[in-house]
């Protein structure tokens, strides 16, 4: 089997492994725009060291410059982590502010260093969009060592995130370490990122980090059955796009592998749909729902009147 | 003994000129029921929140249980707390029994597994409170009051000596009032729990509470139900204690007062 081939594919899917562990936790807590945020930090990063190398040409190396991306994205994950939970602002917003400030970085330095050498910077377009050929084995082997990382880092954290994901102050006034939490977790983005810039572009990698737990959480009401249908969907993705793009060269990997996610994600929004049109059966026997069954002392509360009451 | 020792309190916003809470002092009774109540914005729900250390005193000190309140919620087997508003969780992937057993997270601490007496106490907890047909359901099935009863079996699984309990009754008509007042009571007697209760629900907090705090930035009462002077809720509240339904010193009450701000008293019983 051609090595290169084989380097893409454990590289696709220890990527999208670590995504689809962290995706459950992104949609649930309604981080869907921190993919974007991270990963065009690394405009920032390669724009720092596009810069450099106008003044240091030694340094214009593309190891140098994914090197500035790698390090641009991690800081940017604290600094969101830090705006959105110390400071008086929303996690949207401090997302946005990195997002701009880098991307306008970026695009400053490649113009500066465009204007001296009269060619692109290196990873100018891979960035954008991704970059499969060349995929050494040692870069194969990182990413299956970082998404490892990341599986064995969410696992081992699961009761302490499901708390955070569903309240992160009761889990805090609870005793749960949810500063610990949060940061983590935007570390463990900003690892994963970094291997999905190099596969699918920071354009595309936040489809990676948002499709497979809608999907999840889509199809299923169970935390471990949607982190298992989130796996399962984006490594289908992933390879679905590594034999598109073996297949008609054409296609570049990263697209490709969005589209099929964009496909999966249809299926089990009309499967969705057509599950609950279907009235239950229980129902037809004059049976109540489950979800109506109320306990001989309930307390006479609906949750629209809470909704009303107490509007989040 | 007090189980929530409260001294010389002072707590201001960063962004504020102004004490939010000055010179609070205030004992809690391990066993007792304490309402607090005061108007909206009278420093209620940040007391509560310096209770649970989210916040840190600008002056004076809080000790729960002879620690300091980080120290205390970090223990995780010291304080529960039920929020003023919950989330609703719609489509949150989790059962009931789950949920009752994330109260457990910070007891058992990081890369440990819960431990099996623990996850036996918090599965009992959801037939206590009569949602044990619910275990398996997604928490977005639960009515609010189903919900309600839910997160206060989560706040009750570590077993806490201290249940804070912030507005439990918003969003309640007046039968679920009355049946959550009998369940908590119930709930108190079987585990022993020193709870404090705030509300701005006069009504509801009398009937719970075995001494009543009147908050208003600084302490203006603290004694039993039945003491709790007219003229003072009329000053704070701008209505009357039998349009309430509170019985005590109605006879003491003028009520062509006009409202204004309450003037700190001494209290009258410290505890």
């Amino acid at each position: 089997m051609d090595p290169t081939f084989v380097n893409s594919l454990i590289t696709v899917v220890a990527l999208a492994t670590a995504c689809a562990f962290l995706s459950v936790p992104v949609v649930l807590r309604r981080w869907a725009f921190i993919g974007e945020g991270i990963s065009h930090a690394g405009f920032g990063g390669a724009g720092t060291v596009w810069l450099l190398a106008v003044m240091v040409p030694s340094v214009d190396q593309p190891q140098m410059v994914y090197m500035g991306v790698v390090v641009c994205c991690l800081l940017t994950a604290v600094g969101i982590g830090i705006l959105s939970r110390r400071e008086r602002i929303n996690a949207d917003a401090a997302i946005g502010i990195f997002l701009v400030a880098t991307l306008a970085w970026g695009f400053v330095a490649r113009q500066i260093y465009v204007e001296h050498t009269h060619h692109e910077p290196a990873w100018f377009e891979s960035l954008l969009f991704g970059q499969m050929k060349n995929l050494s084995r040692e870069y194969a082997i990182a990413s299956a060592m970082i998404s490892a990382a990341v599986v064995f880092t969410v696992v081992m954290l699961m009761k302490e995130i499901i708390a955070y994901c569903f309240d992160p102050v009761t889990a805090q006034a609870s005793g749960a370490r949810a500063g610990l939490i949060h940061y983590t977790l935007m570390i463990l983005l900003a690892l994963t990122i970094v291997i999905g810039v190099r596969v699918a572009g920071s354009v595309l990698v936040t489809a990676l980090l948002v499709l497979p737990g809608v999907i999840g959480t889509l199809l299923s009401r169970r935390w471990n059955i949607v982190t298992a249908i989130a796996v399962a969907s984006s490594i289908i993705g992933a390879m679905g796009g590594v034999l598109i793009n073996l297949a008609y060269r054409v296609v570049p990997v990263g697209p490709a592998i969005v589209l099929v996610l964009i496909v999966e994600f249809l299926i089990a929004y009309v499967v969705t749909r057509a599950m609950t049109r279907r009235p239950p059966s229980s129902l037809a026997d004059g049976e109540a729902p489950k979800s109506q069954i109320t306990s001989s002392n309930e307390i006479s509360s609906s949750k629209s009147q809470r909704s009303k009451v107490a509007p989040r | 003994m007090a189980l929530v020792d409260i001294s010389h309190l002072d707590f201001a916003y960063p962004s504020q000129r102004t004490l939010t809470l000055r010179h609070i002092d205030l004992k809690i009774e391990a066993g007792s029921v304490l309402g607090l109540i005061g108007p909206n914005g009278s420093g209620k729900t940040t007391l509560i929140k310096l209770l649970l250390g989210l916040l840190s005193p600008s002056n004076g000190s809080i000790h729960i249980d002879g620690c300091d309140p980080p120290t205390a919620v970090r223990r995780g087997n010291i304080i529960g707390y039920l929020p003023q508003n919950p989330p609703l969780p719609e489509n949150f992937p989790i059962s009931v029994r789950q949920l009752v057993r994330l109260g457990l997270v910070g007891k058992t601490g990081l890369f440990k597994s819960l431990a099996k007496e623990d996850v036996a106490f918090a599965d009992s907890l959801l037939s206590r409170i009569g949602i044990e047909d619910l275990a398996e359901s997604p928490v977005g099935d639960l009515s609010g009051g189903q919900l309600q009863r839910a997160l206060i079996a989560r706040a009750l699984a570590p077993r806490p000596r201290l249940l804070l309990l912030d507005e439990p009754t918003t969003g309640l008509d007046s039968a679920g009032q009355k049946m959550f007042i009998d369940f908590m009571q119930q709930l108190r007697r079987e585990l022993g729990l020193t709870v404090v209760f705030v509300s701005h629900d006069l009504r509801a907090v009398s009937a719970m509470s075995d001494r009543i705090a009147c908050l208003n930035a600084s302490l203006h009462y603290h004694d039993t139900p039945d003491h709790l002077p007219a003229d003072l809720v009329y000053r704070m509240f701008a209505c009357d204690l039998e349009a309430m339904g509170i019985k005590g010193a109605i006879s003491e009450c003028t009520c062509d007062m006009p409202h204004v701000p309450a003037e700190p008293t001494q209290n009258k019983q410290p505890v």
